[in-house]
């Protein structure tokens, strides 16, 4: 099921399908590594708060606003 | 003969650059890496400079250098802002980047932190592009190992065509082979091949770079090609044909058609794809058991336990430094005190003792006795608190309410500093991203009661009325914060950026590097503020010289007397205050010639005093700051808001107070 990063629990993982919103915001994440087909794992969610990401190895801090653009579908 | 009289020539006209590389002399090497890659601590090992290190992205703006000699041969380290990409997302990216193109250095040394191997590769990747020699330096192989990752260095080398050398700079292994290694490649000047991509791409690229036929020869033309094609702004001011910008869009669009994404996001793929090869190549994983610091983690990041230890840990260390705080500033007062003793000996006119003692020196001295006792401290504490990674942790837990005030996470670690001294919280809004935050950031620090003005409330407020009605005043100081930050962000057009940030690893700071980073900071803070400090107490001395005090409270004692119900006297006491904020409360005992102020304030007046003295203007020395950070105008702006919010805020409490209470 294709959803957005944001609504995954913790200890969640998802493959990333696509990123949207500004080229500015596309370009930082896909620098950082979230690109599609690329695995995610949630390390830890702040209620309303910003979720902490591990891609690759590296443990990121994203705002709600930004995990809302980041759309996933479930790891087979 | 002829050989001799070319150098000879070359040497009279061309630049510093080239001289050197005749008589290879003098060798230029650049450091870059991902941000806690521990850039850092290898230039500090290799160089012994003064360099700021820290844990959170993208904060080695400045540029830093250091010298050394090597074999007779003068060498020039420069270490490059931390980054993760090479393109011009940030400033750092192209600080970065301009200088490994500007072809001043001879050679690059790649840090790469062995426990992040794939993503520091990406890195790798784009400074291959650039085609300049490059060595590998693969740092925290320890760290690395304890996660269970063994890196083959060899075979990273041969993979990526470039020598590569594993070393561990907190212990300063394999630094001196990498030095070598650095120099051997930077005196044969050969240049790298450049990783390839995709088919689809190398085709893309192949073309642009037949179509640019060698028109730009000092940058790569490869590098152009990709540059050109990833939509790169930076390349507008080399004004490249139309006809060659027009193919670029139509090769562009056709690959963002097949593969349904835009030429950013393909081209990212593309190399991480290769970096994902090539770690896995040549790293290996076997399982090993969570750390202590990977178990603390859970507990520092809870959604409740995070915030009580948060919480825990921030008042313990403020008691602790404001104790700290006390007793050596009250050392450091009494040492200057027998050395005022001494000099009052001095047969000098009076004017000129005046002047040059009471002004400029115990201007000098002022500036002293608050940096060293509570902000030294405060530094260290903060550096501990960045390179362990707690830093980056409370940004995380504190993102959502300060989105509220119109900032991310980050925007938090300014406003902690704010307590030890508002300077470095406006130099440290730097980190932030946009111009809005800055200065949202920047005036919600100026309103946090900075070790001064804690002097001033725990002195009178604290001692005379009780720490409960002292507690009151910092409680509603962050109230008066939260209201006006959620103004700002509601009329101060602009949005707030969403929080992007790396978590590093939890780890123990390494000693030396901290100290160095703290000692960088007081230096920072000193340059800054002492000059205004100094100026300003001398240009007060002049005004006691002629004799305008008086003047002065007639004039403002309808602002203090009526409005804010305070005696006159505390009017040229709130204009000393512009200085430092504790000189108020100092002056004020000085010029009634008494400590117990209970007999000069009333409560409501001690109350209604320091809650002013909190807000009323930044000192001298931060309104500098203000000025260097955010320009003139926006300074200007943010100190007459501060006047005003002030004389709104404690002349309303008067009157309320008189009203309610009497």
């Amino acid at each position: 099921m294709i959803r957005p990063l944001s609504t995954l629990k913790v200890g969640e993982k998802g493959k990333i399908v696509k990123l949207v919103g500004g080229t500015g915001m596309i370009k930082r994440l896909s620098d950082l590594g979230f690109i599609p087909e690329q695995e995610v794992e949630v390390v830890r969610s702040a209620p309303r708060g910003p979720i902490a990401i591990r891609v690759r190895g590296t443990v990121y801090a994203l705002g709600r606003g930004v995990a809302d653009k980041i759309y996933v579908d479930d790891v087979q | 003969m002829v050989e001799g009289l070319q150098i000879r020539y070359m040497l009279t006209t061309s630049s510093e650059k080239a001289d050197s590389h005749i008589l290879s002399r003098e060798i230029t090497i650049a450091l870059a890496g991902n941000p806690n890659a521990g850039k850092s601590v290898v230039f500090n090992q290799l160089t012994g400079g003064n360099q700021i290190i820290g844990n959170w992205p993208g904060k080695t703006v400045e540029r830093t250098e250091g010298w050394i000699r090597y074999r007779g041969k003068r060498i020039r380290i420069v270490d490059l802002p931390g980054i993760y990409s090479l393109s011009t997302y940030t400033e750092e990216e192209l600080i970065a980047r301009e200088f490994i193109l500007s072809g001043t250095p001879d050679v690059i040394i790649n840090v790469i932190d062995a426990s992040l191997l794939e993503r520091s590769l990406y890195l790798t990747l784009q400074l291959l592009e650039t085609e300049r020699p490059l060595v590998l330096a693969i740092n925290q192989l320890d760290v690395a190992e304890s996660k269970g990752l063994k890196t083959d260095v060899d075979t990273l080398s041969k993979l990526l065509g470039v020598p590569a050398v594993g070393i561990i700079a907190t212990k300063g292994m394999g630094l001196n082979r990498l030095l070598t290694t650095a120099i051997e490649l930077a005196e044969k000047r050969e240049r790298v091949v450049p990783p390839m991509y995709g088919g689809e791409i190398e085709q893309s690229l192949e073309e642009l770079v037949r179509l640019l036929d060698d028109a730009y020869p000092e940058y790569p033309a490869r590098w152009l090609a990709i540059k050109i094609l990833e939509r790169d702004e930076w390349i507008r001011q080399l004004s490249i044909p139309e006809d060659i910008l027009d193919r670029a869009e139509d090769i562009r669009d056709k690959i963002e058609e097949t593969h349904k994404e835009s030429i950013e996001v393909v081209i990212s793929s593309e190399r991480y794809a290769l970096a994902s090869r090539i770690a896995r190549s040549s790293q290996y994983y076997e399982r090993k058991k969570k750390t202590i610091l990977q178990n603390l983690d859970t507990v520092l990041l809870h959604p409740v336990l995070g915030y009580i230890s948060m919480l825990f840990f921030l008042f313990v260390t403020f008691v602790a430094l404001f104790k700290i705080g006390a007793v050596g500033s009250s050392l450091l007062e009494s040492l200057f005190s027998n050395l005022d003793r001494l000099i009052s000996k001095v047969s000098i006119p009076e004017v000129f003792r005046n002047l040059l003692w009471d002004g400029l020196l115990s201007g000098f001295i002022s500036g002293i006795t608050i940096a060293l006792p509570y902000i030294l401290p405060f530094y260290l504490f903060l550096s501990f608190l960045e390179n362990s990674g707690y830093l980056a942790r409370i940004a995380f837990l504190t993102d959502s309410i300060m989105h509220k005030l119109g900032l991310h996470g980050k925007g938090t670690i300014p406003i902690i500093m704010g307590y030890g001294c508002n300077v470095p919280a406006v130099l440290g809004t730097r980190i932030l991203e946009s111009k809005r935050e800055r200065t949202i950031a920047s005036f919600l620090s100026m309103l946090i009661p900075c070790s001064a003005r804690t002097v001033v409330i725990l002195g009178l407020v604290g001692i005379f009325l009780g720490l409960k009605w002292a507690l009151l005043i910092y409680i509603l100081d962050l109230v008066i914060i939260y209201i006006v930050g959620v103004l700002m962000n509601r009329y101060y057009p602009g949005e707030t950026p969403g929080l992007i940030m790396e978590v590093p690893d939890l780890r123990i700071p390494v000693i030396k590097p901290t100290l160095r980073q703290s000692w960088f900071r007081i230096k920072e803070f000193l340059y800054v503020a002492l000059p205004y400090i100094m100026l300003g107490s001398t240009m007060l001395e002049i005004i006691k010289i002629l004799g305008w005090f008086d003047a002065i409270n007639r004039v403002l004692s309808p602002v203090i007397v009526y409005w804010l119900g305070l005696p006159p006297i505390t009017g040229i006491v709130l204009i000393f205050g512009l200085l430092r904020k504790e000189l108020t409360l100092i002056l004020l005992s000085t010029l009634s010639g008494t400590t117990n102020f209970s007999m000069i304030l009333n409560p409501r007046q001690m109350f209604i005093f320091s809650l002013f003295v909190t807000l009323y203007i930044p000192c001298l020395a931060t309104i500098a700051a203000l000025k260097k950070e955010l320009g003139n105008i926006t300074a200007s702006l943010l100190v007459i808001a501060e006047i005003t919010l002030s004389l709104l805020i404690a002349g309303i409490l008067n009157h309320l107070w008189l009203y309610i209470i009497g």
